[in-house]
């Protein structure tokens, strides 16, 4: 149990909708000074929305949402915090460096310049407009300019897409940086090994709610062992009918089908097709896990 | 309650900090803007190219080489105001780039207002090029009082065309921004007398141009240099004035969507 | 692939983008040189530093013929007024006149005059500087239409006129001496109306006068309305002269303009005073001159004091000439009346009606504006009736108003009259088309060419050698009846001297009769006798009073007069030649002497008339 104190932003009882979408149905959720906190979901899960509340960018229709103990909106909150947005824009014929010394000016401690370059790799890029970045350098600036202000919170709202893989494992250790020099960072991603290789913590959420939360480890013990594959003629549709089936998928010639309860899943396959072959039953990984619990087919959730 | 911070969030601005930001943010509005050529050239030389035309190749040393002073000085104004602000924000809105700005501690009121010195730098430069054109080669002349006033009203003027694009921006789409705002911009400035003559439009336009928002501005400035239809400036001050409260009420409403 | 920590120096440059300086300095500069540009932008050429001369009117309170400037300065450059603004800059060799505890009018304007002689000139010491004349010989008009047109230095008054009246033979308007072009019904009113166009008319006049007392000849109902639709379709304003209420009230149906008279039988109702008002006629009720008919004291006390010093001796004989004891007005009607059209919103026009009895051109229009004030109308809107509304009401350009562009007539009073009427007497300063005005009477006028020299001989005549002059034209009778009136003269030598007998009959505006010399060779050829000082010579008559009158000058107007009353028994009369008021003694063209009111029989004597 964590005391008060270690608290720096929490939703209490939060319910949040858009028109008749429901996109939060009473989440509790608590972010603890100096940890990195990965917020795992499937697209369309509620993260989003979950920092875009922290953020003071939506009310919540009900509930509470504090940041260091206030009101997001407030400036003096803002002026603490740092934010990389998913749906965010930038003025277009500013360059890198117009950028960087714009939003330093809103700050009143800001990060130095070089800091900024640094922490996103943009020395080669300074004189670069912003209409002219690819994705991956795009994201790099506003990787730097959610830093500008020196932040003692950070949200990262899917920090790494479109970075290639270089770029990405270059992001991971500027935010191991950011957390060993005291930084609390929130970091929302439907990557699983971004969350794996970041988070202290890890919250998963679907469909509104926070289905499951613990270090990696925990979430990981939490569904092992329970993976099934096998050559089957039964259909993916028949199987999953079946109590405890989490996700069926054939790959190739073989089916996978994630369960709960392994044993009653194989007795039924077995009686039901007797030329059942190729039967293998294994634990699964992180990934796995977050499918399971998610209960979804999310193939970019698949590490290639 | 992480009262352990509280102390240093007290603030730790200097005095001139909110001034040197506001001055940094209109400094890269403008660099922006300048950048944004096609906004930024239409803007500045619609105005001066009309009225070497009509102004100065057809009225050159006549009555319409100095009604056309006023008028496209207030089409020129009126065009920074209803396009930097109509189109600027709506496709800063929907860029997203409004958003990211909301997540810092910058003010709403600064971008705005940062946009609306913007927009008032670019109808200080119509309103260099008309008059100098107008009076070098249109051999337009006015006492001194007549220039000052006709400068401080059209650029005055910027503000409840500003207020308007601010409502137009805040509710429209980006893409959608330059087609609604041509819509309202140049039918309103022809049947408001800004490119030809009120007098020399039908009677039943004229009476229109009473419901259009450029006639108001037009006839300030008409005012200023004895021209003017003979309306009371109260109306069109009170009419203008009227527009900026509306207007900036609804963009209101529009912002915090 | 190394990667950068946060503390690694850096070879990235941290001061501010270029741009970011760039654009603080073209922002803030676009607005410098706009301001910059706007103040050495070009400004029409009637600059002032570029003007030759001109003067300044500085931090007087100006009253601009419709508001009060608190203070404010006014630029006059030749004849025109070239700005006016609460704070003037000025250049240098402009020379100021210092306003400060004074007030600036528009020059006056008097709505109702006739003018005759030095009516113009009378007008101009008075501040009164636009006269509209309501009646005057056509060449009047014309000769006064070049002196306007050009705009140039004057001491005299502008003269803009209706010329001759419309009326009927024998009506109101006919008594005057002047050949009046006479209407006999509604088919003449359109060739009448083009012939008064044709002559220099301004507007037309109408006279609707049934008589006054006793019955007089006047234009049918019919006849008034063709001459006011011929007018409107020769697009010339009609005005006209009233004197009963029913009568007014009929032209204001036909669409008159104007009323040059208020009636003075009988107090309108409201629904009436609503149909003036409703009509847009204006009124000029000339309360002055109706004043004289019941009460002349005031315009007397008037000459008394400060402005007296501007009358001449001709003014002074009209001031103390009176009305018939048929001439009657009830005043609480007429003051009444104009209280009730000015309180409804009818434009009131400050007239005199000047020379008539009891007035003097330009002095009585003082007057009139204090009788406004008493009719209910504020200080400042009685100065509008003698300025800006006249102006507007008769479509005059340029006069009645302190505005930049405008004839360069103005008057400086000291004190405030815009609070206390009474100020407007205290005349400071007169300027007429931009040039000072002289305030002193009987200023010399210059000599024509072909003036005669003076013969050495001063005695004119001493009738030992019958009734010849010793030298000139010599002797004729004079009276009314060259004016319409029937007043009789007879001339005969009677022992060594002239007697002159006859009777002053009724019927002239200005009854005369009596004995008129010519010292030039032709009767009216003038004569110079700028080195002589006295009309000298003797007299015996039955009492009463009689004029020695003086015509002279370049015109032919109204002479300059003196009076004198000799007893039965001889007596010697020096009247110096000084005190004709306006009489122009280097341009002598003839010396009446008359009889003059009241109606009656007389006889007068003289003998041993000499110029000394």
């Amino acid at each position: 149990m964590h005391t008060p104190s270690d608290s720096i932003a929490c939703l209490a009882a939060v319910h949040h909708s858009y028109g008749k979408v429901r996109a939060l149905a009473g989440v509790d959720f608590e972010l603890r000074r100096g940890e990195v906190l990965a917020l795992l979901g499937p697209n369309g899960a509620g993260k989003t929305t979950m920092v875009s509340l922290l953020l003071g960018l939506l009310r919540p229709d009900t509930g509470q949402v504090t940041v260091f103990g206030r009101d997001p909106r407030e400036l003096a909150v803002r002026r603490r915090i740092g934010a990389m947005l998913q749906i965010s824009g930038i003025a277009p014929n500013l360059t890198v460096a117009e950028q960087i010394d714009l939003f330093r000016s809103y700050y009143p401690n800001p990060a130095t310049v070089g800091q900024l370059v640094a922490a996103a790799d943009l020395a080669d890029l300074m004189h670069r407009r912003a209409k002219a970045l690819s994705g991956g350098q795009l994201q790099r600036l506003h990787f730097a300019l959610s830093l500008a202000g020196n932040p003692e919170l950070l949200f990262l709202d899917e920090p790494t897409a479109g970075l290639d893989v270089e770029s990405r494992r270059r992001l991971w250790a500027r935010v191991r940086e950011l957390s060993e020099s005291g930084r609390t960072v929130l970091l929302t991603t439907h990557h699983l090994e971004e969350a794996d290789a970041l988070a202290d913590r890890i919250v998963v959420i679907d469909r509104g709610r926070v289905i499951a939360e613990g270090t990696p480890a925990e979430l990981e013990a939490e569904v092992s062992g329970r993976r099934i594959r096998c050559v089957t003629r039964l259909q993916p549709d028949a199987i999953r009918a079946l109590d405890s089936v989490r996700l069926v998928e054939r790959r190739g010639a073989s089916t996978e089908i994630f369960a709960i309860e392994v044993e009653n899943v194989l007795r039924h396959l077995l009686t039901q097709d007797p030329e059942l072959h190729g039967l293998e039953v294994g634990g699964v990984g992180l990934e796995q896990a977050f499918l399971t619990l998610t209960g979804r087919d999310d193939n970019t959730a698949t590490p290639n | 309650m992480i009262t352990a911070t509280l102390s240093e969030l007290a603030d730790s601005d200097r005095p001139n900090r909110k001034i040197d930001a506001f001055k940094t943010e209109v400094a890269y509005e403008l660099v922006a803007s300048w950048r944004q050529l096609d906004f930024a050239l239409p803007t500045v030389l619609f105005p001066a190219v009309f009225y070497l035309f009509f102004g100065v190749f057809f009225g050159k040393g006549s009555g319409l080489a100095t009604y056309l002073v006023a008028t496209y000085g207030a089409f020129g104004v009126i065009g920074t105001g209803l396009l930097g602000f109509g189109i600027g924000i709506a496709v800063a809105r929907e860029s997203g780039e409004l958003r990211l700005k909301r997540v810092t501690p910058a003010p709403p009121s600064a971008l705005i207002g940062a946009r609306l010195v913007t927009a008032l730098w670019f109808s200080a430069v119509v309103l260099l090029e008309l008059f100098v054109i107008a009076a070098a080669l249109g051999d337009v002349r006015f006492e001194r009082g007549q220039w000052l006033g006709l400068a401080g009203v059209l650029l005055a003027g910027t503000l409840p065309f500003g207020a308007l694009g601010l409502a137009i921006g805040t509710h429209v789409s980006g893409k959608g921004a330059p087609a609604i705002v041509n819509l309202v911009y140049l039918p309103s400035a022809f049947l408001s007398g800004l490119w030809i003559p009120i007098t020399m439009l039908p009677d039943f336009l004229q009476n229109l141009a009473l419901f259009m928002p450029p006639f108001h501005l037009a006839q300030l400035a008409l005012g200023v240099i004895g021209m003017d239809a003979g309306y009371p400036w109260q109306l069109h001050v009170g009419v203008l004035a009227g527009i900026t409260v509306i207007a900036s009420l609804i963009a209101m409403r529009g912002i915090r969507r | 692939m190394t990667t950068p920590t946060a503390n690694e120096p850096l070879a990235t440059p941290t001061k501010p983008p270029a741009s970011k300086r760039l654009a603080t300095v073209l922002g803030l500069g676009v607005f410098l040189l706009l301001t910059i540009t706007v103040m050495l932008l070009p400004t029409p050429a009637h600059q002032v530093d570029a003007t030759p001369d001109g003067f300044a009117i500085v931090g007087a309170r100006v009253f601009d013929g419709e508001r009060t400037w608190e203070r404010a300065d006014v630029l006059v450059t030749q004849n025109r007024i070239e700005a006016i603004a609460e704070s003037l800059e000025l250049p240098t060799h402009i020379e100021t006149v210092d306003g400060a505890g004074k007030t600036l009018l528009p020059g006056l304007v008097d709505a109702h005059v006739h003018t005759w002689g030095t009516a113009r000139a009378d007008a101009a010491r008075f501040g009164v500087t636009t006269l509209l004349d309501q009646f005057t010989a056509p060449e009047a008009v014309q000769a006064a239409r070049a002196d306007r047109e050009a705009g140039g230095a004057t001491d005299r008054a502008d003269l803009f006129s209706a010329g001759v009246l419309a009326t009927v033979d024998g009506g109101h308007g006919t008594q005057f001496g002047v050949p009046v072009d006479t209407l006999e019904g509604p088919d003449d009113a359109v060739d009448w109306v083009a012939a008064r166009k044709a002559e220099g008319s301004d507007w037309i006049k109408i006279v609707v006068e049934p008589g006054w007392g006793r019955q007089l000849a006047t234009l049918d109902p019919a006849t008034v309305r063709a001459v006011i639709d011929a007018a409107h379709q020769q697009e010339l304003l009609a005005v006209v002269h009233v004197s009963r209420l029913e009568d007014a009230l009929a032209v204001v149906e036909m669409g008159a303009d104007g009323l040059v008279h208020v009636w003075r039988d009988r107090v309108p109702d409201a629904a009436q005073v609503k149909m003036f008002r409703d009509a847009g006629i204006f009124v000029i009720p000339t309360l002055v001159v109706m004043e004289g008919m019941v009460d002349p004291a005031p315009s007397v006390a008037l000459a008394a004091g400060s402005l007296g010093k501007r009358l001449s001796g001709t003014q002074r004989d009209g001031l103390a000439r009176r009305f018939p004891e048929s001439a009657r007005v009830d005043w609480q009607v007429v003051v009444e009346s104009v209280r009730l059209l000015a309180a409804a919103g009818v434009p009131i026009l400050a007239g005199s009606d000047a020379p008539n009895p009891s007035t003097a051109m330009g002095l009585s229009l003082h007057r009139e504006l204090a009788l406004l004030t008493t009719a209910g109308l504020t200080p400042q809107a009685a100065l509008a009736a003698a300025t800006s509304v006249p102006a507007t009401q008769f479509k005059v350009p340029h006069r009645g108003r302190i505005v930049a562009g405008a004839m360069a007539d103005l008057v400086l009073v000291d004190g405030d009259p815009t609070t206390d009427i009474s100020a407007s007497h205290r005349l400071a300063k007169i300027w007429k088309a931009g040039h000072l005005v002289d305030s002193a009477p009987g200023k010399t006028e210059p000599l024509d060419t072909n003036v005669a020299a003076a013969p050495e001989e001063t005695l004119l005549a001493d009738f030992d050698i019958g009734l010849r002059s010793h030298f000139g034209y010599g002797w004729v009778p004079t009276t009314d009846q060259r004016m319409g009136g029937k007043s009789t003269v007879d001339l005969t030598e009677r022992e060594g001297a002239l007697h002159i007998a006859g009777e002053i009959r009724t019927g002239a505006m200005f009854p005369w009769a009596g004995a008129m010399v010519f010292p030039g060779d032709n009767p009216m050829s003038p004569v110079d006798f700028s080195s002589r000082k006295e009309l000298s010579f003797r007299a015996r008559g039955d009492g009463r009073q009689f004029s020695a009158m003086i015509f002279s000058g370049k015109a032919q107007g109204i002479p300059a007069s003196q009076s004198f009353t000799p007893g039965d028994d001889w007596s010697t009369i020096v009247l110096p030649l000084e005190s004709f008021g306006g009489a122009n003694p280097g341009m002598l063209r003839g010396i009446a002497f008359s009889a003059v009111d009241p109606p009656g029989v007389f006889w007068l004597e003289i003998d041993d008339i000499e110029i000394k």
